[in-house]
């Protein structure tokens, strides 16, 4: 199943609102998630991404998903730069 | 004599924070042809720009000697008032609304996509702080001044908070930290958090990063809490320590400003 982030917003900041867009994402588009099927974060429309937004939200969604979360590359110096400094890996 | 004179119009520049080339000639009664050899000397410099469209073209200072803005004076007073409503975010929803508003501004005034993230990125995660090291923590004043001017290809930033700083946030984390300078290094270079026990402590090392590849771009980042001051003209390099110095102005809370020329 692939997530368009930019569903939340153009500008993706703090903490709170990592969580709660988590958790929101959890509770619609991934329930019910047939077994076995992968989540993949696509992040290509997003404008602006730090790294207090996406911590959260990857934090929550690993916690609940594990391996099957999967972030797809982006061209955006923003998103790579935020993953990086996050360290997390993009397929 | 020619560097005498130059130097007097930076320094009126600098004092009047935006004049016309026209009130500059009468101001020092010289030929307008003498005046633009000088201001395309300090635009080339970098220690000038230009805002508007011909006819009303504004000269305003790029890089500020000392940091004494609006933003700063009202950081570091003794008494606490209200920001003007224009700048002030008391609350996080506030402030939500007015930084969500920022990339698209920058995207109408001429900066590319990619430079908009970084740079949104960097004035989202520093304004964020002031309210996540602050929350039920306010010394007096709650939220902070977060001032953005954008004109054609140009940033201006003021944020500011009156809060607890960047050392009593990260003692939690680190009680031997002795003073501000040393938070201040330790808050832009390792991943530490003063909201222990979560692992944060991000936001810093992404905005300086950011800064960092914004190499086509000139201007100057400055964040102080205490007296110590991070200054650093873009783009910001690694070399971070020898950009850290005490300065004699103080403050309890933190400051930043970021100013963009493209």
């Amino acid at each position: 199943m692939r997530i368009d982030i930019s569903k939340f917003g153009a500008t993706l900041v703090s903490r709170p609102l990592g969580r709660e867009a988590a958790l929101g994402l959890m509770a619609s588009a991934l329930k019910p998630l047939p077994e076995g099927e992968l989540i993949e974060l696509d992040f290509s429309k997003v404008l602006v991404l730090t790294p207090s937004w996406t911590d959260e939200f990857l934090q929550v969604l690993h916690a609940n998903y594990g391996q099957r979360i999967k972030i797809l590359p982006s061209d955006n110096p923003s998103v790579r730069l935020t993953l990086e400094t996050i360290g997390e890996p993009t397929e | 004599m020619k560097t005498d004179t130059r130097d007097k119009i930076l320094a009126y520049i600098r004092e009047n924070k935006s004049t016309t080339a026209k009130g500059m000639a009468a101001f020092f009664i010289i030929s307008p042809q003498a005046l633009f050899k000088h201001l395309k000397i300090l635009l080339e410099s970098n220690l000038i720009g230009k805002t508007g469209a011909v006819p009303r073209v504004q000269y305003v200072p790029l890089f500020l000697e000392a940091v004494d803005t609006p933003a700063f004076r009202w950081a570091s007073a003794a008494s606490a008032v209200e920001p003007p409503p224009n700048w002030y975010c008391p609350t996080n929803d506030v402030w939500q609304g007015r930084l969500q508003r920022v990339a698209p501004s920058l995207l109408r005034s001429g900066f590319d996509t990619g430079a908009v993230g970084l740079i949104a990125g960097v004035i989202g995660e520093i304004s964020d702080n002031c309210f996540t090291h602050n929350i039920f923590a306010w010394p007096d004043i709650p939220g902070c001044w977060f001032e953005i001017e954008i004109a054609k290809k140009y940033l201006r930033c003021y944020i500011a908070d009156r809060g607890r700083g960047i050392l009593t946030s990260l003692r939690a984390a680190r009680p031997q930290l002795a003073t501000h300078t040393q938070a201040l290094l330790v808050a832009l270079t390792e991943r530490i958090s003063g909201r222990l026990p979560e692992a944060r402590g991000n936001g810093l090392k992404f905005v300086l990063a950011a800064l960092g590849q914004l190499a086509g771009d000139t201007g100057e980042f400055i964040i102080q809490s205490g007296p110590a001051r991070f200054r650093h003209q873009l783009p910001v390099s690694r070399a971070v320590s020898s950009h850290i110095s005490e300065t004699a102005a103080y403050l309890r809370g933190t400051y930043a400003e970021l100013l963009i020329k493209i």
